[in-house]
C-alpha cells in the first residue's frame, strides 16, 4: 500500500486524500505562515482553518490544485489581518503602549544569536523575508517562491538579494569590501 | 554598486554542482556574504506538532457539537448533518430493538464468510459472528454485528457499525471490529473511524487500535502491523495476549468448548501463532508445550490442566 500517494480518481472529500493533503503540506504552509506573521501560534490557527476550508469546499477543488488552494487561503488570511493591524494601529499610536512587545519568532530559537536573528529579521520588510526564508531555511527554488508569492522569478531574485543586503547593514558586517 | 550577481543568484537557487559551488565559495563574489549565507545554513524553522494539529481539525471537522470560536464557517455544513445523526440514531435504536432488518448474515464456529453490502462496500464475517442490515440503504447505512467483521467501505455518506458494546462510526475506509462478550475492539487499517464507547468517543487513525480494556487507543507497530486482520488470512496471532482470550479464539474456530482446571493459573498470557489449517491437536499441544500444561479431549470437550 502507498501512503503518500493520493487515489486517482477520487477527490480530496475522500479521507485518505485528505489525509494525505494534510500530512504533506500543513507544515509548508504553517512555515510560509510564520515567515509573514512570525508568530507561532497564528500561524497554526490558519493552518487548521486553511483545512477546514478546503473541506468544506472539497467538492470544487480538484487534487491537483490542492497546495496552491491551501496557499491562496493563507495569503488572504494574511492580507486581512495585516490591513485591520495597519488601521488599529493608527488609533494606536497616540496611547500608551503598556505591553512589552514579545519577540516575534520566524526561525527557530536554537542558539542565542537566532534570538538576535529573529530581532533583525522583524525589522525587514515582509515582502524581502519571506521569500529568503523560502529559500534559505526552506531550501525552495526561485521558481517554486515565484509561484506562491504570485510574482516573477526576476523578482524574488532581486527580493533575496535586498534581504541580503539589508541583514548584511542591519548586522554591521560589511566591513570588508572588494 | 549595480555589480554582477549571476554566479550568486544561481548558487542560491540551488543550481550548481558540487564541484562548482566549492569554486564559488572561493570567489570575492561569496565572501562578501559568506557570513551571512552561512548563519543561515544552521537555522531551523519553528516547530509544528503536526500530529495534534491533525488531532485538533478532526475534533473540529468530525464532531461538530465542540465548537471551538475561531473556525466558525465549518458549521453551517455540520448541523444539519449532526442533527441528522442524531435521528439516525434513534431509528437505529429502534431497529436494534424491533429487530427489524430485512437482512442477515451469520457464520458458525470455523465459518469464514464475504458479503457484499447493498453499496459495493464489503464485510468478511469471521467465526461464529452475525451481521444484520436493511435491503435499502437511503440515508444511513448501518450494521448490527455480534462478533468479528472486517470491512472495506465504499466512499459516501458515514457508515455505522452497532454492537452491544459500542458504536463505530466511519467516513469510508478499512477497519476491523471485534465484539464477543463484553471485549470490544476496534481496529484501523486506513482511513478514520470513530468509536462510541460508553459514551466516549475516541477517534482511531490508520494502525491504532481501541480496546474496551484500557479504554483508549494505542498505536500498533512492529510485525502486528498488517495491511487487514490476521483472521482473513486464517491465522491468529497473539502477542502476550490473555489465556481465556486465546482460548476463546480456538473454541470460535475449532467448534469446541475448552474449560481450564481450578488450579491453573488464569493470568498466564501466550504469545504465538496458529494457521486455521492446523488440526486442533496440534494447535494445543504448541500451546500446552508453551504454557507447560497438559489437555484432555472428550468430544466437543476440551480439558486443560497443570503439566
Amino acid at each position: 500500500m502507498n501512503c503518500d500517494v493520493y487515489s486517482s480518481k477520487d477527490s480530496i472529500c475522500e479521507e485518505r486524500n485528505y489525509n494525505i493533503a494534510f500530512k504533506k503540506h500543513s507544515k509548508e504552509v504553517f512555515n510560509f505562515l510564520v515567515y509573514n506573521y512570525g508568530d507561532k501560534e497564528l500561524a497554526e490557527d490558519i493552518v487548521q482553518e486553511a483545512f477546514i476550508t478546503l473541506w468544506r469546499n472539497c467538492e470544487k477543488v480538484p487534487l491537483k490544485s490542492v497546495r496552491a488552494y491551501l496557499y491562496t487561503i493563507s495569503k488572504n488570511r494574511i492580507i486581512d489581518t495585516f490591513r485591520s493591524a495597519n488601521s488599529a494601529l493608527k488609533y494606536k499610536k497616540n496611547s500608551v503602549n503598556t505591553v512589552e512587545k514579545q519577540t516575534p519568532e520566524y526561525i527557530f530559537e536554537e542558539k542565542e544569536f537566532h534570538q538576535k536573528l529573529n530581532q533583525v529579521l522583524d525589522k525587514m520588510p515582509e515582502k524581502y523575508r519571506v521569500p529568503f526564508l523560502l529559500n534559505r531555511v526552506d531550501k525552495k527554488k526561485y521558481k517554486e517562491i515565484a509561484e506562491i508569492m504570485g510574482v516573477s522569478v526576476k523578482s524574488v531574485e532581486k527580493r533575496i538579494f535586498n534581504a541580503l543586503e539589508f541583514l548584511q547593514k542591519e548586522l554591521h558586517i560589511n566591513k570588508k569590501r572588494f | 554598486m549595480e555589480k554582477d550577481q549571476t554566479k550568486l543568484k544561481k548558487f542560491l537557487n540551488f543550481e550548481f554542482s558540487s564541484k562548482e559551488e566549492r569554486t564559488f565559495k572561493d570567489s570575492n563574489e561569496y565572501s562578501e556574504f559568506k557570513r551571512i549565507i552561512e548563519l543561515f545554513d544552521d537555522v531551523k524553522t519553528v516547530d509544528y506538532n503536526q500530529e495534534r494539529a491533525l488531532e485538533e481539525l478532526d475534533k473540529t471537522r468530525l464532531v461538530p457539537k465542540k465548537n471551538r470560536g475561531k473556525v466558525v464557517p465549518l458549521y453551517k455544513k455540520w448541523v444539519p448533518m449532526s442533527v441528522a445523526a442524531s435521528i439516525l440514531l434513534l431509528i437505529s435504536f429502534f431497529y436494534l430493538n424491533s429487530g427489524k432488518n430485512d437482512l442477515e448474515h451469520s457464520t458458525l464456529a470455523g465459518e469464514f464468510k464475504q458479503i457484499e453490502l447493498p453499496d459495493a462496500s464489503k464485510a468478511w464475517l469471521n467465526a461464529k459472528s452475525e451481521i444484520a442490515y436493511n435491503e435499502v440503504w437511503k440515508n444511513s447505512r448501518e450494521i448490527n454485528l455480534e462478533g468479528e467483521a472486517y470491512f472495506e467501505v465504499a466512499k459516501g455518506k458515514t457508515f455505522t457499525v452497532n454492537t452491544s458494546q459500542g458504536t463505530v462510526t466511519v467516513l469510508g475506509t478499512k477497519f476491523n471490529v471485534k465484539q464477543r462478550g463484553t471485549i470490544f475492539e476496534v481496529f484501523c487499517f486506513e482511513g478514520r473511524v470513530s468509536v462510541l464507547h460508553k459514551g466516549q468517543e475516541t477517534i482511531l487513525t490508520a494502525n491504532n487500535r481501541f480496546s474496551s480494556k484500557t479504554l483508549e487507543k494505542s498505536v500498533v507497530e512492529g510485525n502486528l502491523v498488517s495491511l487487514k486482520p490476521f483472521w482473513m488470512d486464517k491465522i491468529s496471532v497473539f502477542e502476550n495476549t490473555p489465556i481465556n482470550q486465546v482460548i476463546l479464539d480456538l473454541s470460535i474456530q475449532y467448534d469446541v468448548n475448552i474449560v481450564m482446571e481450578e488450579n491453573l493459573n488464569k493470568n498466564l498470557s501466550y504469545t504465538g501463532r496458529y494457521s486455521y489449517e492446523d488440526s486442533l491437536e496440534t494447535v494445543l499441544e504448541v500451546l500446552c508445550e508453551s504454557l507447560s500444561m497438559k489437555y484432555v479431549r472428550n468430544g466437543r470437550s476440551i480439558y486443560l490442566k497443570k503439566g
